[in-house]
């Protein structure tokens, strides 16, 4: 069996952080939308807010665990923002939501094949 | 090879422990809360229903109402709702103490095992669900919030001190 050296091991640290963020982050955020009473479409705005800013903290500010849990986290906090369907409007932002986030994972792709190719 | 084999062994003993300390906190709750008697409850359930039939909407209604009423049915919500915030409450704790543990620990890969202990833990919550009454399911659910926020707040903590230093480490190049 292949020896794997610290910074391998470290690595596994990092998963532990981004997947602990993940479940606590979206745990956190539909508890306390439940919590407040939140409903329709600001059911939708609260999680597409929060899902979206994480989103571009994990995308472009952050590093290694931290990063890869805010951006699995936001993305699965705009996932939640899907659930809630009860009239047009809120169908247009959960559209809204669903569509910035993959704007911004397609501009974080661009970044990175731009900087591999440098 | 004893350093392979010791590195084996610090994967053996993550699982493990990602294993064995949420299904120590399940059963430690389920020794010291209150019993819930489900055959016993079903069986006093299905004779208070003998005839009634669920095509008789109206008449099953209201003999549903009824037996909100009686007394085995609100002892039994009750036991439910007690065993509910008990397990909150020591997961909460627990899985706070092993998100800090997880977070500070030298071993990686014991670390990685801490943590994902503290997700199982803190995941028992999902499985005793109970339709609490108003003021106390409020309450359940916000120390449930309040629990994610502080676990969430310590990973937060370090994972952006390891992301920093990740940072400059990277800068120094």
């Amino acid at each position: 069996m292949k020896e794997l050296d610290m910074s391998d091991l470290e690595n596994f640290r990092q998963i532990g952080y981004g997947l602990s963020l993940i479940f606590l982050f979206n745990r956190f955020l539909y508890t306390f939308a439940e919590w407040i009473l939140f409903a329709d479409v600001f059911k939708v705005l609260f999680f597409g807010f929060f899902g979206i800013a994480a989103l571009l903290l994990g995308l472009f500010k952050f590093h290694k665990g931290l990063s890869f849990g805010l951006i699995f986290g936001g993305l699965m906090a705009t996932r939640l923002a899907w659930f809630y369907y009860n009239f047009r409007l809120t169908e247009f932002f959960q559209f809204l939501v669903a569509l910035i986030s993959l704007a911004l994972l397609c501009f974080a792709l661009y970044r990175l094949i731009k900087k591999n190719n440098k | 090879m004893k350093e392979t084999s010791s590195q084996f062994q610090e994967w053996l003993i993550a699982i493990a422990l990602a294993i064995v300390i949420p299904t120590t906190v399940y059963l430690g709750v389920v020794v010291v809360a209150p019993k819930v008697n489900f055959n016993q409850y079903y069986k006093v359930h299905n004779e208070f229903f003998k005839d009634y039939s669920r095509k008789d909407v109206e008449k099953y209604k209201q003999r549903e109402k009824e037996w909100s009423q009686t007394q085995v049915f609100v002892d039994h919500e009750a036991n439910k709702c007690e065993k509910k915030g008990l397990m909150l409450i020591v997961s909460g704790i627990v899985s706070i103490a092993l998100f800090f543990l997880g977070s500070v620990f030298t071993l990686p890969v014991i670390s990685f095992g801490l943590l994902l202990a503290g997700i199982d833990v803190f995941a028992l919550n999902f499985f005793m669900y109970a339709p609490c009454n108003s003021y106390y399911g409020i309450s359940l659910l916000f120390l449930e919030m309040l629990f994610s926020l502080i676990g969430l707040l310590i990973v937060l903590w370090f994972a952006y001190q390891s992301s920093e230093k990740n940072k400059v480490t990277n800068n120094g190049r």
